[in-house]
């Protein structure tokens, strides 16, 4: 990965950060983050200040809106990685590329991480580039492209090939670095995660706000989670509930099934395909032709959708540096249409 | 906006209440039409600054935005748009100039309106509501949101209402009509109040604890009205309390700690009844010990770190050092002020030594500042995802709105309106409810019980004999029912009247009237005294019951009154609407949430009828209502 800001890998990556018990927030940042301290507490707030997050494909509109929260939040550092040359870039607004930077022919991420940096002085935040294509044959490759030590990694879903997005998350399982794919289109977005075969978290037991017993009672919580190329394709499609399930669920699910396979079907044939897997005919059977060019039409992204799922994805993003909370496993969808944003378990 | 190609005619058309296809409500229709329709944002705090930069990106041309607040450095951790620079600033400008930096401005792009000031204003009155086409609120306190509420239906403008707290949020969308509900046709939570017996005598939570040292222990040493009566004067306590001349801050602070937390509870303890049903006692401090400990310690600068407990040595000498940092301040105080580290550490030592008197698990500063100050709990990315929530329902019902007939009018208009937007209520923050993290439920119906929609009659029950007009005005009519400037009628008699055009003469004469009982006006039980709120449009009936004042329950009623009428709808009909794709919308679980509020006060102490005061100890105020004050 080439690093367009060069002072920011050396010194503090290597460093194995212990916990430092005397590690306490400057008065400086308990002010600004006063109201949120009231939300996850103090030792939250110290995890946070250490964590350091790569996005990857930071165009997309949707991982905007979350590097935007996280950055708010106080991550130590955040590398914004553009997925597509400049000039690949569509010609759609941001809140974090000024008109002036958009005039100056800017690259979006770029822009966008001089933006965040004004927003939180505590943190970091810097771009550099980043070649998907290169990463569809090669896990290698990916390896060799994550470098750096990270907390986690985000990356965009969107026209990303399903196998480059699996070489990306089995790299990261193997650093025990927690995986994020997200996207979002005119009618819905999504977010998988992958949080490790045991991630760990405290879950709080829900108390009245009347009776201060903050916390007193919690347990210490494990949850397997799977690597995006095993969910989606250990995913059984008899098993969708309708009425439980966001409707594009099960197409996303085949969609990638199919991309794993390297079939490259036209909006045509992609039926005629997605019925050929196991139990594919019951995704056919509940999906309309109209809803596969729904789910397919993905030219735009819709702003209301980027921040509903970029801020849900942001909260997932805090839990999996806490361990503070129980996260969404493993995966999520909005769909516009019918309001309803699900969780479900994939694989 | 996606510019689709499909140009399907849409059957449901025919059908009147059938939602509109997709493609009406968001996709192609959104254009250049929707986008230039009139929005009023009110509030641009942790909403507006998600909300305002969704719109922007959404492509809507021509904005409003009101706010009265200006930006202080705890907003920065979510309200993206401001800057450490921009502190002290107006919300409502520094929001149009960061959003303008990213959409353009005037000339090329977005026109955005920035106003600086509480929407309660004259000059925001129902004319002005009159010129947008749907009204978005991003607003922290009830008051000023059941204030939009009125004014919208007035107008007859769609509201999109929003509100989050922590994690938790919601959003919903109100019309007049019968199939729609306003904000106000579900009860609202109200602030807790507590009897001040419990608060004085037997508090149990730590809140109590708290409330006795915000809202009478506070006000009776450094109140602007420390001179005043207050409920903690009993017979010795007047001495106590009162200062002596050239004694030192820290000497009194002492005194006064020697009779709160010891002499005063040997002194309840004597009180066997009192004990006799109720598991534990109170424990007295020892006072001379306490405050011996700390002698040594005097050199003590600062409280420490705010989220560590004290000790009880610690707590002693912090109450009586930010006691006499206090003292010294004198005039400059009015009334708690949570910015204050003094004060904020006084009530906080107070409140820990109080649980100490009561076994009751005691907090942080951090904390006790949070409870005292009644601080919201805020992330980013609740405001965000709220936001995104409150531009989809905009977008459905201003794209709705091109397919009703324009000649139609009046609610039925309304209900075609909401039906056709297919819009939703929805909550958000609910992971562990099964298992969905934004949970769509279809828009309540109208509440034929609403004082504010329907027509509805509010009731009072009192006792007549001793409530006094003002006390219905202030207590019941502005503190209840939110009324801005009540006119109040018995018949064709005037009684009460308010306002800037009024004589002074006439102000003296309603003043005059005010402080007469309903009785001695002429109400018998049953008897309606008429309310007008010419600045919210408002007009109901309030019938009001006579009942003793000793047959109130003090606990369920302390102030001594109950306002019956607002009550919620009962629940017709279990089963709710479906929605558009058939799934149910999960009926069941529309009771169980909450609505939740930014910033609405948690915890005031009330007078109590029944101690014959004067004066009443704390009013209520809301965060927009202090705001005011010190405008
Ligand atoms: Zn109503």
């Amino acid at each position: 990965m080439k690093n367009n800001n060069n002072n920011n890998n050396n010194n503090d990556d290597k460093e194995e950060d212990e916990e430092h018990p005397s590690m306490k927030l400057t008065d400086a940042q308990a002010e600004m983050y006063d109201r949120q301290l009231r939300v996850w507490g103090v030792s939250t707030q110290l995890k946070i200040a250490k964590a350091r997050v790569l996005i990857l494909g930071a165009e997309s509109p949707t991982l905007l809106e979350c590097a935007k929260n996280i950055v708010l939040a106080g991550v130590s550092k955040v590398i914004l990685c553009r997925g597509k040359a400049k000039e690949e870039e569509e010609e759609t607004l941001s809140f974090l590329v000024s008109v002036e930077d958009r005039a100056k022919k800017i690259s979006v991420a770029e822009a966008a991480a001089k933006s965040l940096q004004e927003m939180n002085p505590f943190g970091e935040v810097s771009a550099a580039d980043f070649k998907f294509e290169d990463l569809e044959e090669d896990k290698d490759a990916a390896s060799a492209i994550l470098g750096e030590n990270y907390d986690v990694v985000i990356c965009c879903g969107r026209r990303v090939h399903a196998n480059t997005v699996k070489h990306l998350n089995e790299v990261c399982r193997e650093r025990k670095i927690a995986f994020f794919l997200t996207e979002s289109s005119s009618n819905h977005g999504y977010f998988f995660s992958d949080l490790g075969d045991a991630f760990e978290f405290i879950e709080r037991k829900k108390h009245d706000s009347d009776n201060n017993e903050d916390g007193k009672e919690s347990a210490l919580l494990t949850k397997p989670f799977e690597s995006f190329g095993s969910a989606i394709q250990k995913t059984s499609f008899a098993n969708f509930k309708p009425k439980r399930s966001c409707k594009f669920t099960p197409i996303f699910c085949a969609l990638k099934q199919l991309e794993l396979m390297n079939l490259k079907p036209t909006l045509e044939e992609v039926r005629e395909h997605i019925s050929k897997l196991p139990d594919g005919d019951k995704v056919v059977d509940g999906v309309s032709l109209e809803d596969l060019a729904l789910f397919l039409d993905n030219r735009i992204e819709m702003p209301a959708i980027a921040a509903i799922v970029g801020g849900l994805l942001a909260n997932e993003v805090i839990k999996s540096i806490s361990h503070a909370e129980e996260p969404v496993c493993n995966f999520f969808c909005f769909d516009v249409l019918s309001g309803k944003g699900a969780v479900e378990k994939l694989g | 906006m996606a510019s689709t190609t499909t140009t399907t005619t849409n059957n449901n058309n025919e059908t009147p209440d059938a939602p509109l296809a997709p493609e009406q409500l968001l996709f192609s229709s959104t254009d250049s039409e929707t986008l230039s329709k009139n929005i009023l944002m009110v509030g641009a705090g942790g909403i507006g600054c998600e909300l305002i930069k969704t719109l922007a990106l959404t492509g809507f041309r021509n904005i409003s935005i009101i706010d009265l607040d200006t930006i202080d450095i705890s907003n920065l951790n979510r309200q993206f748009l401001f800057r450490k620079k921009h502190v002290g600033m107006s919300k409502s400008q520094v929001a149009k100039e960061s959003v303008e930096k990213f959409a353009g401005s005037k000339q090329t792009g977005i026109n955005i309106e920035a106003y600086t000031g509480n929407i309660k204003e004259e000059r925001f009155g129902l004319d002005f509501f009159k010129k947008f086409d749907i009204v978005l609120n991003g607003l922290d306190n009830l008051e000023a949101r059941r204030h939009v509420n009125r004014l919208c239906l007035s107008a007859n403008v769609p509201l999109v209402e929003s509100g989050t707290t922590g994690y938790k949020g919601q959003v919903t969308v109100h019309l007049r009509g019968k199939y729609c509900s306003c904000f106000e046709c579900a009860p609202k939570p109200v602030p807790k109040s507590f009897p001040i017996c419990t608060l004085r005598d037997t508090p149990s939570t730590f809140v109590h604890t708290i409330v006795f040292a915000t809202d009478l222990l506070f006000p009776r040493l450094f109140g602007a009205n420390k001179e005043d009566p207050s409920d903690l004067d009993e017979e010795e306590a007047r001495d106590a309390f009162t200062r002596k001349e050239n004694e030192a801050g820290t000497a009194f602070a002492k005194r006064v700690f020697a009779y709160v937390f010891e002499k005063k509870i040997k002194d309840l303890l004597e009180r066997e009844d009192m004990w006799a049903n109720r598991d534990k006692k109170p424990e007295a401090l020892d006072s001379e010990t306490l405050l011996k400990t700390k002698e040594e310690r005097t050199a003590t600068t600062g409280y420490g770190d705010a989220h560590k407990k004290w000790t009880m040595e610690e707590a002693s000498e912090i109450f009586v050092r930010s006691a006499g940092k206090l003292f010294e301040k004198g005039d400059r105080i009015s009334e708690f002020d949570k910015d204050d580290d003094d004060a904020v550490a006084f009530v906080t030592a107070t409140a820990q030594l109080r649980c100490a008197n009561y076994g009751i698990e005691y907090m942080s500063r951090f904390d006790a500042k949070g409870v005292a100050g009644n601080i919201v709990h805020a992330v980013a990315t609740t405001n965000a995802i709220i936001s995104g929530l409150i531009v989809i329902e905009a977008l459905k019902i201003l794209n709705a709105q091109k397919h009703l007939d324009e000649k139609e009018e009046g609610e039925g208009k309304n209900d075609r309106l909401i039906k056709l937007a297919n819009s939703r209520y929805t909550f958000v923050g609910n992971f562990n409810a099964g298992r969905q993290l934004l949970q769509p439920l279809a828009p309540d119906e109208q509440n034929p019980k609403c004082v504010v929609c329907a027509n509805a009659r509010a009731e009072l029950c009192c006792d007549i004999s001793k409530t006094t007009l003002a006390d219905v005005i202030s207590k019941v009519l502005k503190k209840k029912l939110n009324t801005n400037e009540p006119t109040v009628l018995k018949g064709d008699d005037m009684l009460h009247e308010e306002g800037e055009d009024l004589d002074d003469d006439e102000v003296e004469n309603y003043a005059i009237i005010g402080k007469r009982t309903l009785q001695d006006l002429g109400l018998e039980s049953g008897g309606i005294l008429c309310v007008d709120d010419n600045s919210q449009e408002l007009k109901f009936d309030l019938v009001v019951v006579h009942q003793n004042l000793e047959e109130f329950d003090e606990d369920a009623f302390p102030e001594g009154f109950e306002l019956r009428g607002e009550t919620p709808k009962v629940a017709e009909g279990a089963e709710k609407e479906k929605d558009e794709d058939g799934a149910a919308t999960d009926g069941e679980a529309s009771d169980e949430i909450e609505i939740v509020e930014e910033g609405v006060e948690i915890t005031k102490a009330v007078e109590s009828p029944r101690l014959g005061k004067t004066k009443a100890i704390a009013s209520s105020p809301s965060p927009a209502s202090k705001k005011r004050k010190t405008k």
